[in-house]
């Protein structure tokens, strides 16, 4: 029972990081109709920029803002220099574009850096285990949980009670009508790439504690493919669907871990994209899909 | 108020409006009528900057707005109850409504015009703070016009807003669109319906295959039940 409850909690506290990112994704896809495969890179932006910070000496907690920071302003300007010069144009040449912004930041990463692994070190408590209820829970896992669900209910916040939340709520809804309403489209893009960006730098912050401040060039493309899967299954469009999502993904990608036979472990995320593909089949608009968001 | 003058709008290929030019004159209630894929919607879209003009020009209130985005559009004072309604189902009744007012200035009048649009259209006080998805389509509709009235517009342009309603439901639509002519908004409204618009408007223009076909009062139109025959190719059952 204790060891099932542990397991719960680890699978909480990942799929409470894949929802964070798959938000983070789902909002410039609603909005800007963009799947933003660049949005891995904000990861590894904000992590870099970490490891520049440790360098320079600077507590760890500045290095997690000035990381979150970087991420923001990277995540416009991939709007303002990639994205906006081909927004009128077809899906399949923004998609492109966005792998094309992944490369170059992965290549411009490892030419500065170096290809291989680097690593920002953690503050002492992020290693140390807290008792709790018989459960020993590693005390990253508390923090993911405790800085997920800030965030969300911050977001939730925005978005349900202010006037730019309406207006982002709106967007995302049907990007024309909100226009006609008199929503600026620019505006709510960029806003919509700011948040992106902030929700990948405390994505970037979280990955760093769990993985023990490991960083390469690379890092961001497994993250990507997670949020990605998350708003698949989620219902992809809907925000709400996106946090499903990410929590039912990090359940079940820490089920699998858990309780597979332990020669075929290696076929986790393997397993798991074919039961994303399963409740594709069974459920084409996700979790909390509309089907008419299939039409339009 | 209005004026477009030798519009055009391109799909691709296919030219939905050629050459169109019209006029609105304040306070006017003024009509555009025609068949299925005539191309009234299409001039809308263009006239709001939906879609962008391949060519013509359009002038509101003395300034031209030809391809100016729908944003700014609305901000001139230049609204559009769009085709099919278009309200935002996931957001409730009062979001839909607040959310419209939001351009304008002055928050206590916004308030104001919000206590008295939810007074004048009763059934959206009582569903104010449910999903806007789960009106029907005359409800929806009433959402769609008090949300295009909460801009505070000068001019209105209604794109078929009786389309897919009941017949009583559709009396309630042109019993509003009357009330707000007699209050002095100025409108210019799609319709299929073309003997009663006609008859409840001022003047009408015809539009048939993308252009402009007739142009004129009730009276000079034959009432509207010659056009049916003549410029739509439906009889008039």
């Amino acid at each position: 029972m204790s060891e099932f409850l542990q397991q719960l909690v680890n699978g909480l506290s990942l799929g409470s990081t894949y929802a964070l990112l798959a938000l983070g994704l789902a909002i410039v896809f609603s909005i800007f109709g963009l799947v933003n495969f660049a949005y891995g890179e904000l990861i590894t932006i904000a992590a870099y920029m970490m490891y520049a910070c440790s360098g320079l000496g600077l507590p760890w907690i500045a290095q997690a803002v000035i990381g979150i920071i970087a991420a923001v302003v990277a995540s416009m300007l991939m709007d303002v220099i990639a994205f906006r010069p081909v927004r009128h144009a077809d899906g399949t040449t923004m998609l492109i574009t966005s792998f094309g912004v992944a490369i170059a930041v992965q290549a411009i990463v490892t030419i500065v850096v170096s290809a291989r692994s680097r690593t920002v070190p953690q503050p002492e408590w992020s290693s140390e285990s807290l008792s709790f209820l018989g459960l020993t829970l590693p005390s990253y896992q508390l923090f993911t949980v405790i800085i997920t669900a800030v965030a969300l209910i911050g977001l939730v916040l925005i978005l349900q009670r202010t006037t730019f939340g309406l207006a982002m709520r709106a967007s995302a809804e049907n990007f024309q009508t909100a226009r006609l309403l008199g929503v600026r489209s620019n505006r709510m893009v960029s806003s919509a790439f700011a948040l992106s960006g902030l929700l990948a730098g405390i994505g970037a912050v979280l990955i760093l504690a769990r993985t023990g401040g490991a960083l390469t060039p690379m890092m961001g493309v497994a993250p990507v493919l997670k949020a990605f899967v998350a708003i698949v299954i989620g219902g992809i469009g809907s925000l709400g669907g996106a946090v499903v999502g990410g929590l039912a993904l990090g359940v079940a990608e820490i089920a699998l871990r858990a309780y597979l036979p332990g020669e075929i472990s290696g076929l986790t995320d393997g397993i798991l994209f074919a039961l994303v593909v399963v409740v594709v089949l069974l459920r084409p608009q996700g979790i909390m899909g509309l089907k008419e968001r299939l039409r339009t | 108020m209005l004026r477009i003058d030798g519009l055009n709008v391109r799909y691709g290929a296919i030219r939905a409006v050629r050459d169109v030019s019209l006029e609105v004159n304040e306070g006017e209630f003024v009509v555009l009528l025609g068949p299925n894929g005539a191309g009234k919607s299409s001039t809308l879209s263009a006239v709001v900057g939906l879609i962008k003009p391949a060519g013509g020009s359009v002038h509101f209130l003395g300034s031209p707005i030809t391809g100016m985005p729908p944003e700014d559009v609305i901000r001139l004072g230049l609204g559009l109850t769009p085709e099919g309604r278009r309200i935002l189902a996931g957001m409730t009744v009062r979001e839909n409504l607040v959310l419209a007012g939001a351009i304008r200035k002055d928050r206590r009048a916004v308030a104001a015009d919000l206590d008295r649009y939810l007074d004048r259209f009763p059934i959206l006080r009582a569903r104010a703070d449910s999903a806007a998805g789960t009106l029907s389509g005359g409800e929806a509709q009433q959402l769609a016009i008090a949300r295009s009235l909460m801009a505070a517009p000068r001019l209105l342009m209604l794109d078929e807003p009786t389309l897919g309603l009941a017949p009583k439901v559709v009396d309630q639509i042109f019993d509003i669109v009357a009330e707000l002519v007699r209050e002095g908004l100025t409108i210019l409204m799609v319709e299929q319906n073309a003997v009663r618009a006609l008859k409840a408007a001022d003047r009408g223009y015809v539009m048939r295959t993308g252009q402009i076909v007739a142009a004129g009062t009730a009276e000079e139109l034959g009432g509207g039940e010659g056009l049916l025959s003549s410029y739509m190719g439906v009889d008039p059952a």
